[in-house]
């Protein structure tokens, strides 16, 4: 089940070199990854998915850039259904954008 | 489930259709018709509308000759539809990430 986490502005979600164990998906405000200060997670975005699906470990250090809200998934919530056709495409279509941008993405 | 040619400036969906299938495309280039998403081969069109909104108000392309395989979204939900709601939105907020990644800003 997924667990809602508020963050205060500037909190950090994640740091880079954790495991890359869950998903989170924004609820209420910004996020931005470490590695990509000009990009900003919003609302209904699922973060941390590329690091989930293809890295061990998350890739950037995540945080709030104002008051925000996730709900963490755990990724292997995700995985259980591997088997189902909209996960394969997904999957796909993660391996194909990390190939095709060199810039590291959460 | 079908593949499907299309010709440069073909169009493969019209604007405000609902959307009923996901667009994979195998070869060539799609672009929506207000030119911000490009869609590239391995990359697909649709997919963040599984669990939301099922209209969108541009239609799809094909900038090239390109080859495309439709999957309708029935058969793509069947096996994800047991799956709690965090977990659909979870898939959902992939695709909306994607979606905003390759627009072109």
């Amino acid at each position: 089940m997924s667990q809602p986490i508020k963050l205060k502005k500037g909190s950090i979600l994640y740091e880079k070199g954790q495991p890359a164990t869950h998903v989170f998906v924004v609820k209420k405000g910004d996020l931005q990854a470490s590695n990509a200060e000009n990009y900003t997670f919003e609302i209904g975005e699922t973060v941390g998915i590329f690091d989930c699906a293809l890295r061990d470990k998350y890739s950037a250090t995540v945080k709030a850039i104002g008051q925000a809200e996730v709900e963490s998934v755990k990724f292997s919530e995700l995985e259980k259904f591997s088997d189902a056709l909209a996960w394969k495409v997904t999957l796909a279509t993660i391996k194909k954008i990390d190939e095709q941008y060199p810039e590291s993405w959460s | 489930m079908e593949l499907v040619q299309l010709f440069p400036n073909e169009t493969i969906r019209t604007a405000n259709e609902e959307i009923k299938s996901v667009y994979i495309v195998k070869s060539g280039r799609l672009m929506t018709s207000d030119g911000n998403v490009e869609i590239k081969p391995s990359m697909n069109y649709g997919l963040d509308s599984l669990f939301s909104d099922p209209s969108e108000g541009v239609s799809l392309v094909a900038v090239t000759s390109s080859s495309v395989l439709k999957i309708e979204i029935e058969q793509l939900i069947s096996g994800i539809a047991d799956a709690d709601d965090d977990v659909k939105k979870a898939f959902s907020g992939v695709h909306k990430l994607i979606k905003k990644r390759l627009s072109k800003s």
